[in-house]
């Protein structure tokens, strides 16, 4: 069964990072960096607005938010 | 444990204990044949209470257990309380929590605890856990608080939420350290994060995140979970500088 995120990241600013999603929040499953503006997962809701994240990075400690072990969602 | 204030049997919801210019520094809290450390609490309580606490200073103390500004060990986890704790220009600095499960400074039951903190400084503080919250169902409310150069072995510096919400106004949380989990809040199931005009800078976990961790639990039966909720508005996290990883 597929994730269904709600997630919201409107006028929002990225840098070091902001190609990748990845870089401002870690997608801890399946993988990261593949959290896009209009993905979703099942029963966590995430919405950022209005807020900017400067130079993260994709590695696990460099995330603002880390969103991990999120197979368990899938219930 | 020395307790400044002991609340014994302190029902008052509608008259809440209040405690004004207050301040605690510098106290030594090892006994003097053995070295052994003791636990230091500004105020504990025996049951659910109301507190109000406005413009006290704690400084420069070294505990051996947590709840350094307000502690309630044998608070019924199924109590409720419109507000145990409000804290206006509270400043904590230099305070260290050896030992303790849950919330280095303020250590309230699950499931009772209101904690409002407003126009408050707390700064380089360690707990061995977390600092302000712990456990199931605790409300916190940051407003204009200054969090700042605190560590916290794991749970997050700030804190670790189950079932709880925490908002977060107007306030700076800056230059925090964990050694495990998320330098500043954790959310684990059915747990909710408010944060506007927050300032959410440099700050290191060892591992996971330098501002916030969802982790679910595998242990949560599918009946009984119900995923965290993150609303985050016209707030900025910012990287550049982080401290150096221990």
């Amino acid at each position: 069964m597929p994730f269904t995120p709600v997630v919201d990241i409107s006028g929002s600013s990225f840098r070091m990072g902001a190609a990748s999603f990845g870089g401002a929040v870690y997608y801890g499953f399946p993988s990261a960096g593949k959290m896009t503006q209009s993905s979703s997962i099942q029963g966590l809701t995430l919405i950022v607005s209005n807020s900017s994240f400067s130079y993260n990075n994709a590695q696990q400690s460099g995330a603002a938010i880390y969103l991990d072990n999120l197979n368990y969602y899938d219930l | 444990m020395l307790s400044i204030f002991k609340l014994s049997k302190f029902a008052a919801a509608s008259s809440p204990f209040s405690l004004s210019s207050v301040e605690v520094k510098n106290l030594n809290m090892s006994t003097a044949s053995s070295g052994t450390l003791n636990s230091f609490s500004l105020i504990a309580m025996d049951s659910v209470s109301a507190v109000s606490l406005k413009t006290v200073k704690l400084s420069m103390i070294e505990s051996a257990s947590s709840g350094m500004v307000a502690q309630c060990p044998s608070c019924s986890a199924g109590a409720t309380a419109s507000s145990l704790l409000s804290a206006e220009s509270l400043t904590a600095t230099n305070l260290i929590s050896r030992a303790g499960e849950n919330g280095g400074l303020i250590d309230l039951p699950s499931q009772s605890s209101s904690v409002q903190i407003s126009a408050s400084e707390i700064t380089s503080n360690y707990a061995a856990k977390n600092l302000l919250a712990s456990g199931q169902g605790m409300v916190l409310t940051l407003s204009t608080v200054q969090f700042t150069g605190n560590t916290a072995k794991s749970g997050g510096s700030l804190g670790l939420f189950r079932r709880g919400t925490i908002t977060i106004l107007d306030s700076t949380l800056e230059g925090n350290k964990v050694h495990a989990g998320a330098a500043l809040i954790q959310l684990e199931y059915d747990a909710k994060l408010n944060m506007t005009n927050t300032d959410v800078k440099d700050n290191q976990a060892s591992d996971k995140a330098h501002g916030i961790l969802v982790q679910p639990q595998q242990s949560i039966s599918a009946s009984a979970y119900q995923a965290p909720e993150l609303t985050i508005s016209n707030s900025r996290f910012d990287y550049t500088n982080p401290p150096a990883e221990r």
